[in-house]
């Protein structure tokens, strides 16, 4: 096992896509700021009640829109925090659609260019090669998200003025949980990769799982359980996208066990099931 | 008899109804080369894939090393592989891609890569990216990959299919050097007779899924090289004859026919004493077949494509 760790990161350092990504991603960071520090200039005239509306119309379930919106959530004469920004980034999935990008093109790498041909019979236990692939992809998520932070830090310090962290506590607690849901969201993708055996096809799920489609089909089963009398029930709670979205800034103990449980058992889930399918098909 | 270091027992791969490989059962001594023939589409990729763990049989056993079943496992990493097209990463160079199959098998050892780089003569691709390397180039990439680890068993499925000449001989004096400096037992399947003869010590023929023959070089030499052919009604009568004669190397083949592999010049004389003995001969020429030929003859004809 740890011979395929090795093997795995060996392959993910030396895969260029990964830097390209990250690049990508620094450079649109930053000009998201620089927009966003625009942006917070003009709604400086606005109304806190009115902020405060809209912030309250994208955070609410029943209220998660289609597509990919960035609410900065920094409430009326205060600065604009390091925090403030990663929350509104990461809620938006900005940052997950980056990471399942490169999820995809990594996880299918072997069995597209057909080099799980030269591995793939000779490893005793099949099955491992998917846990060291989401092993190294869990070192991936963590440096991708670091380096959000780092850019994200740079962004603000560069185009906004009071260069300010928020608040410690808060900042590591939903970090914390949201590396968790992030993780998560990448092994989702990673076992999608791996059963489609097709990037286009994988990607354009990862993209529309980032962009919030699946609300459709979760408000149709929202009614359906309505009818049933679990009128309080709402799928989205119960999904790593919606966690992801749904996490505040300040979570409750229910709220930080609720992202952990969801993010745990999805990522548990998925790759016992990547686990059985590359175990049992046939390369 | 020697050692067999891998045996099939009614190795079958089925897709819903069709059964891709049926009951085959292959031998193969340490040491050898096995050259496994069969049209495209007869069931050889598939096979190999099984023996090399890649698939799943539907039913029958595979014995490698002296292992069969779950045990398998434990010797999978003793046979290399390389199955249809080489299996690369594009974007890496040979060393890259040798590199990683070592980090796999925790193999630390300086100046390894450069070892089986000289041995699949690519020492001095440098920096290329494989991507850029020409068919042969990748197939002998490919058989340094299998080489990883120093398996005791190489599987290598048409490794010399779409290749130039020039391609054909390095990867053939590459599997020849690989036998006689490590003793290395080939498993080699092609649909190129002739290049399999250059250096098969075994052959095992499959046809539509089933395994037709397996037969030696000698054996397969001495079905198709010249001889005088007897048509005669009682063959076993004419043994005695024959030895007579001071013949050796001679073989009953079926209740019809003896095939003399030896003194070719002498057919009359073995008409006349045949004649003597009393024993009707109905026809008695000299022949031979192409290696081509046998095989179409075995697999039922160009007419079967």
């Amino acid at each position: 096992m740890i011979n395929m760790l090795k093997m795995d990161f060996y392959r993910m350092f030396r895969t260029r896509s990964m830097y390209v990504i990250w690049v990508i991603m620094i450079v649109s960071i930053i000009f998201t700021t620089a927009l966003a520090a625009e942006e917070y200039d003009q709604q400086e005239e606005m109304t806190a009640s009115q902020q405060e509306e809209i912030a309250n119309r994208n955070t609410s379930p029943e209220n998660v829109n289609l597509g990919m919106s960035v609410i900065v959530p920094t409430e009326d004469g205060r600065n604009i925090t390091v925090f403030d920004m990663i929350y509104a980034n990461a809620q938006a999935k900005c940052i997950a659609l980056f990471l399942v990008i490169f999820t995809v093109i990594f996880s299918t790498a072997d069995i597209n260019s057909g080099y799980i041909k030269n591995i793939g019979g000779q490893v005793s236990k099949r099955w491992q090669l998917i846990i060291s692939r989401a092993g190294v992809l869990f070192v991936f998520t963590i440096l991708s998200l670091l380096i959000f932070v780092l850019a994200q830090a740079f962004g603000n310090w560069i185009f906004l003025e009071n260069f300010q962290w928020g608040d410690a506590g808060d900042f590591l607690r939903y970090m914390g949980i949201q590396i968790l849901l992030h993780y998560a969201f990448v092994v989702i993708c990673m076992t999608i990769a791996i059963l489609l055996k097709n990037n286009v096809f994988s990607m354009i799920i990862a993209i529309c799982l980032c962009m919030n489609v699946m609300v459709i089909l979760y408000s149709l089963v929202d009614q359906v359980a309505a009818k049933l009398g679990f009128t309080e029930f709402h799928l989205l709670e119960h999904t790593v996208t919606g966690n992801m979205t749904l996490l505040s800034m300040t979570p409750d103990k229910q709220a930080c066990l609720s992202g952990i449980g969801v993010a745990v058992l999805f990522t548990l889930a998925m790759a016992l099931i990547g686990s059985f399918v590359l175990e049992k098909r046939d390369i | 008899m020697q050692e067999l270091l891998l045996q099939t027992k009614g190795l079958t791969k089925q897709f819903g109804r069709f059964k891709a490989v049926n009951q085959v059962s292959i031998h193969i001594k340490r040491g050898a080369i096995y050259g496994f023939i069969g049209r495209n589409g007869a069931g050889k990729t598939t096979c190999l894939k099984m023996i090399s763990g890649l698939s799943t049989p539907s039913s029958g056993e595979i014995e490698l090393f002296g292992y069969r079943g779950r045990e398998l496992s434990q010797v999978r990493s003793r046979v290399g592989c390389l199955i249809e097209t080489p299996g690369l990463y594009g974007n890496m160079t040979a060393y890259e891609n040798l590199k990683i199959k070592c980090e796999l098998f925790g193999i630390r050892k300086v100046g390894y890569i450069e070892e089986i780089l000289k041995t699949v003569g690519l020492e001095d691709v440098g920096k290329k990216k494989t991507k850029h390397f020409s068919l042969g180039m990748k197939q002998r990439l490919g058989i340094g990959l299998a080489l990883v680890g120093e398996p005791d068993l190489l599987v290598l499925d048409e490794p010399i299919n779409g290749l130039d000449p020039q391609g054909i001989v390095e990867v053939r004096d590459t599997i020849l050097s690989l036998k006689e400096d490590r003793n290395m037992t080939i498993l080699i399947s092609s649909h190129i007779l002739e290049e399999l003869s250059k250096i098969a010590t075994d052959y095992g023929i499959i046809h539509r899924g089933s395994l037709l023959q397996e037969l030696t070089s000698e054996e397969l030499m001495q079905r198709c090289c010249e001889r005088i052919e007897v048509v005669l009604e009682e063959p076993k009568r004419a043994v005695p004859v024959l030895d007579s004669l001071g013949f050796r190397n001679y073989q009953v083949v079926d209740k019809e026919h003896i095939h003399i592999f030896e003194r070719l010049n002498e057919s009359a004389q073995v008409n006349m004493a045949l004649a003597k003995a009393g024993i009707l001969v109905k026809g008695i020429s000299i022949t031979s077949e192409e290696l081509e030929t046998y095989f179409l003859n075995l697999t039922g004809g160009a007419a079967n494509d």
